[in-house]
């Protein structure tokens, strides 16, 4: 029995060997053991055969040629990309940590230039003759500097958000150091040498070293400068052998140039390096810079990184709209979270050089740090000369913008559909331009297009019966490249509601008065804000107060509005201190207002915050469910932010989404009066709710076309009846405009089919105590034909403004779009369509002029942001503009002569990026 | 079929990407997501079947390389096969982990084995199978298995692993390997007999055939 146990044992082990010896697993010991058993057995030798013949089949038919969804690799990439920046829980860090952190994410500007020094400078600090581009938009990315750093998903949403951003140098740095300046080249851009004519204007300007910043110069008339959103890439006559050639022969000094001249020069944060100063040292990789004596500022990559708050909790959320600064804070020199300048730098200005691989290459015999240095340029220039090649899928031109946040050109015949909520905030408007003002280049993620649009008084008249007028108006487009695209603006305008005729309100406030809501007098803002509303409201309508802080407490219970004295008093005695429990201000704000529900009044929470919750339950999901309950039993909140540090954009904006109520940003008395004054009914007095708008293009006619804003209001095609789904919301006298960039397909005006179909959908505002589930919607359509479309001078104002403040828009958005226009251009319309307006018409629209305004002030504050590129950085550029062209080659199958040049061109760039590494890392 | 990695197109090794994604460029990070994407998904799916849970398995698991999860040992860096086998360990392990998770939460594990055990309607076929019938003869078999078997079948046969990787990768012993692939291998035989070529000729359960003897 046991000889039979040990048998059977003995031929279990030569049959697991016998596989583990048809896959070569054996050693030379159990091979020759199976093969004598192979040699005494037939059985085992067939299933030997049958082994293989199973692997064989398996193999060549079991494996599954797998690969990520699109969706799951664009959200790998999207994560990873966020997570490729630094995140970290700021302060909860010991001071070392934090600025070792802080530096970390300073560093990642070596790849991120967002803005490009084209030009010139006079002496006086004045813009002359120059062309500004955005360039570079390669992500910005960090190392990491820290295990313990902690990194968010891109979806994430924390209240506090870090950006990563190019430093550029200062005013000061600059004009300190003209020579260095003078000597560097002067890179592509372009020049635009005429009005009107688009070939001349898109002409490319070669990039020239030395003394060629003058023959640039030279060639820009005064006042002819264009800012430039990008190039167009297209096949230029420039001659490329002048462009290897003058691009960083030897003798170039540039003023990040390597070596002791970096001491001296204005220069970037990038690569490893330290700063150090009398309080802080911030160790970071790469090259370092030196700031001398003055501040500096740190803006304009685009790219951001979340932070994780200071009680380490992350709150997951749907959109990326924080915007934030890196900082130095000027009292204590404590870098953290702070708006816009990094000021009081002065101190720091020595540049160390210790970064690991530095050191590294600094011991080890003479032969083994060449050997090292070798690797270290091969992999450096390999890395820089791969990053110029398209991404799987992605489309060649954008490579230079990597940047995926505007709504694309859709097909017509793919989707012919467009979906999306309307949205009647403003917020995003008036935050850009306090930034603006402020000197900062507001964040492109920041910028929603369809806010801008919003913030415009209407221009289409009010329906005289019914709910909404709907209007439509096509014209060729004015701006995005080549003139044969069309603009279609569809306007939805809200009736008015009499201030008499309106019902009477139940308004609970809900007051931040945190801490942080004593920095630049944000709650005297809040309380102006407060008395101009009161001021508005009557006997019939009735106000509740709530402050909250580390917890909320009621104020006010809820009293008549004709109570002046005692709404006053406690609207005076608000004192700031503590920390900010948002939960706990809206939850007993909530309670506060559904205690006294009734029928026949409004009910409305607001929320006047800087909109930075620190206390009690951050997460934003479980806000959203208790506000959308109180929604569905009648009670809508608005939301008010106020401050600039911090201000939480999107926490406010989301919180207001889901309360069916709209979203302001005040930065002063001004916007003040404006936001809750003006548009008090617009604010307060909702006409309807779930508003929804679906496009429908008529393929025949419509070939592409492209909404602009409303990137994240689209809703499902297939969702535009479904009632249960949620969007925006509208005030009386409300306006939402939506514009769509149409491409025509070229027998278009032969065609009798309507050019879109637009369908609007709503329901009728909440009521207290009524279900609004049992709401039925209303829908009503409306068709637009190619006969009314007139020329560009032809539109209508509203149009026009429209299609300019979009247009501001998408250059702040740096969207691909507007890559070939320039700022300057955008100058000129929006003033001569100003000075038309106002030839023809009794009052000047004061929104408008203002907005004139910031458009001068936008190209000043970029101006001021110019960032110089390195010899290697131009190099990389036009690496990059080579491939592209290359790849457009061979996709329109062009001869070989043509690609073979372009190859060898392309050849000889990479050298070029090669030799440049090679230099820096001396 | 060879399922193991083309060439690189990049000629990078792992680590050289890896050091390239961290300095800042994004593309070498997706070149090591079309590098291991596969094998990590075939991984998964052995494990999960294709339910959608393993992509978010995978999906997790580059994610935790983009963030630095793993360093390339001072020993092996340079070495770009000795870089591939660390990194490829290193990723696999952490894609079982996370697999095991998703088992453990979501109790799939016993709703799989039981599958498994269920008796299955395919090996009734008859030989004339096409090449895509085949395909599914053959990959519905290798469903059938149980995971552990499945997993280190997957491991060996399409991502040429040796044993003594995939006990590393599954913290198994390198007999238990063995023994599970052997056993893998004859369920697959005798799953497998109606499309094996000279299946009708051989004796598809030799070890019956042995006991009856």
């Amino acid at each position: 029995m046991h000889e039979q146990n040990q048998d059977n044992k003995d031929q279990q082990n030569i049959s697991v060997n016998l596989a583990a010896y048809v896959l070569g697993e054996l050693d030379a010991v159990e091979t020759a053991e199976v093969e004598a058993a192979l040699e005494r057995s037939a059985e085992l030798r067939a299933e030997r055969v049958q082994l293989e013949s199973v692997i064989g089949l398996v193999r060549e038919h079991g494996a599954e040629q797998a690969i990520l969804s699109e969706e799951t690799r664009a959200a790998l990439l999207a994560r990873a990309e966020a997570g490729g920046g630094t995140v970290l829980s700021f302060f909860d860090r010991p001071l070392s940590q934090r600025m070792a952190t802080a530096a970390s994410v300073m560093l990642l500007v070596g790849m991120a230039g967002a803005i490009y020094w084209m030009g010139e400078r006079s002496s006086n600090g004045e813009a002359k003759d120059m062309q500004l581009a955005w360039g570079y938009p390669e992500k910005a990315s960090v190392r990491r500097e820290s295990a313990q750093e902690e990194r968010l998903d891109r979806n994430a949403s924390p209240p506090l958000a870090i950006l990563s951003s190019a430093t550029l140098p200062t005013e000061s740095a600059r004009t300190k150091k003209p020579q260095a300046q003078d000597e560097a080249p002067v890179f592509l851009g372009e020049q635009r040498a005429g009005q009107g004519n688009s070939d001349s204007k898109l002409q490319k300007q070669l990039p020239v070293a030395g003394g060629g910043g003058s023959a640039a110069r030279m060639k820009g008339k005064k006042g002819d400068a264009g800012l430039v959103v990008g190039e167009k890439f297209g096949f230029n006559p420039a001659d490329p052998a002048q462009s290897a050639k003058s691009s960083g022969g030897p003798g170039t000094p540039g003023p990040t140039t390597p070596g002791p001249a970096r001491k001296n020069a204005p220069s970037r944060i990038s690569g490893r390096g330290s700063y150090s100063g009398p309080d802080v040292k911030l160790a970071f990789g790469g090259r370092a810079i030196a700031v001398e004596n003055s501040p500096l500022s740190i803006t304009g990559s685009g790219e951001f990184y979340y932070l994780r708050e200071a009680q380490g909790r992350t709150v997951p959320g749907d959109r990326l709209r924080e915007i934030g600064y890196l900082g130095v804070d000027a009292v204590d020199k404590e870098a953290r979270i702070t708006g816009g300048v990094i000021s009081q730098l002065d101190e720091i200005e020595e540049v160390e050089e210790d970064g690991a691989d530095d050191f590294f290459l600094d011991h080890g015999s003479e032969a083994d740090r060449a050997e090292r240095r070798r690797r270290q340029v091969d992999e450096w220039s390999k890395s820089l000369i791969d990053s110029c090649r398209p991404f799987p899928h992605e489309e060649p031109a954008a490579m230079f913008f990597r940047f995926w946040g505007d709504n694309p050109f859709v097909h017509s015949s793919l989707d012919a559909q467009s979906t999306f909520g309307v949205d009647v905030d403003t917020a995003s408007y008036t935050l850009a331009r306090r930034y603006l003002r402020d000197g900062n280049l507001p964040e492109k993620a920041q910028i929603r297009t369809e806010e801008f649009l919003n913030y415009f008084k209407p221009d289409v008249a009010a329906p005289t019966e019914g709910t909404f007028r709907v209007q439509t108006e096509l014209a060729p487009s004015r701006f995005g490249g080549p003139n044969d695209k069309w603009m279609l603006r569809i306007t939805v305008r809200g009736k008015d509601v009499a201030r008499d005729e309106r019902q009477p309100l139940n308004l609970t406030f809900v007051v931040d008065v945190s801490g942080s809501m004593k920095q630049n007098g944000r709650l005297e803002t809040v309380k102006h804000g407060l008395r101009l509303l009161t001021a508005q409201l009557d006997a019939n309508d009735s106000i509740a107060l709530v402050a909250y802080s580390n917890e909320a407490r009621i104020i006010l219970p809820m009293t008549s509005a004709g109570s002046r004295a005692l709404i006053e008093e406690a609207i005076h005695g608000l004192q700031p201190g503590g920390g900010t429990n948002a939960e706990a201000g809206l939850k007993m704000g909530y309670a506060a207002a559904a205690d006294q529900i009734s029928t026949g009044r409004h009910h409305r929470v607001v929320l006047l915050s800087d909109g930075v919750a620190n206390i009690g339950e951050t997460d934003q999901d479980r806000i959203n469910a208790d506000i959308k309950k109180y929604r569905d039993l009648g009670i809508y909140l608005n939301t008010i932010g106020v401050g600039m540090d911090n201000h939480n954009d999107t926490f406010l904006e989301q919180l207001a989404n889901k309360g069916d109520g709209i979203c302001n940003y005040i930065d002063d008395e001004k916007e003040a009066r404006r936001a809750l004054v003006e548009n008090f009914t617009g604010a307060f007095e909702p006409i309807a709710r779930d508003v929804k708008i679906q496009v429908q293009f008529e393929a025949g006619v419509v070939r592409r076309y492209r909404q602009i804003g409303y990137e994240n209001r689209a809703i499902a095609d297939a969702d535009f009846r479904n009632d249960a789904v949620d969007a925006g919301e509208v005030g009386a006298g409300h306006q939402v405009t939506a514009l769509y960039e149409l491409e025509l397909e070229p027998n278009a005006a032969s065609v009798k089919a309507a050019l879109a179909t637009v369908r609007l959908r709503w329901k009728e505002p909440t009521g207290a105590g009524r279900d609004p589930q049992e709401d039925a919607a209303t829908e009503s359509g409306w068709t637009t034909s190619l006969n009314g479309a007139a020329s560009w001078e032809g539109a209508s104002y509203g149009f026009r403004r429209a299609v300019c403040v979009a247009q501001f828009a998408e250059l702040l958005r740096r969207s691909e779009h507007a890559r070939t226009d320039t700022l300057e251009d955008l100058i000129a319309e929006a003033q001569r369509i100003e000075r038309e307006h106002l030839a023809g018409s009794p009052g000047k629209d004061d929104d408008f002029v203002e907005f004139i305004g910031l458009l001068e002030r936008s190209r000043e504050v970029i101006l001021n942001r110019l960032h110089k590129p390195t010899p290697l950085e131009d190099c990389v550029r036009r690496l990059k503009e080579q491939r592209y062209r290359h790849h457009s080659c061979i996709t329109l199958q062009e001869g070989p002569e043509v690609v073979g040049r372009l190859q060898a061109e392309i050849s000889v760039l990479e050298a070029k990026v090669r030799e440049l590494v090679e230099q820096e890392s001396l | 079929m060879d399922m193991t990695q083309a060439e690189p197109p990049t000629g990078l090794s792992d680590g050289a990407l890896l050091r390239a994604w961290r300095g800042g460029d994004s593309g070498a990070f997706t070149e090591l997501v079309r590098r291991y994407e596969a094998g990590l998904l075939r991984h998964a799916k052995a494990l999960l079947g294709g339910n959608g849970a393993h992509e978010d398995v995978v999906q997790e698991s580059l994610l935790k390389l983009a963030r630095g999860g793993i360093e390339i040992p001072a020993d092996v860096a340079g070495d770009p096969e000795a870089e591939r086998r660390v990194l490829s360990a290193w990723l696999h392990k952490v894609v079982r982990n996370g697999s095991m998770d998703v088992m453990k939460s979501e109790g799939r594990r016993r709703t799989r084995e039981r599958a498994a055990a269920a008796p299955e309607a395919a090996p009734s076929r008859t030989p004339e199978v096409e090449v895509e019938d085949t395909k599914g003869f053959v990959r519905a078999a290798i469903e059938a298995l149980p995971s552990d078997q499945r997993e280190v079948l997957a491991l060996r046969l399409f991502e040429d692993k040796s044993y003594r990787e995939i006990a590393d990768v599954t913290g198994k012993k390198v007999g238990t390997i063995g023994w599970l692939i052997s056993e893998g291998l004859r369920a697959l035989s005798s799953r497998l007999a109606p499309v094996l070529s000279e299946a009708s000729s051989i004796p598809v359960n030799i070890r019956t055939a042995n006991g009856g003897a």
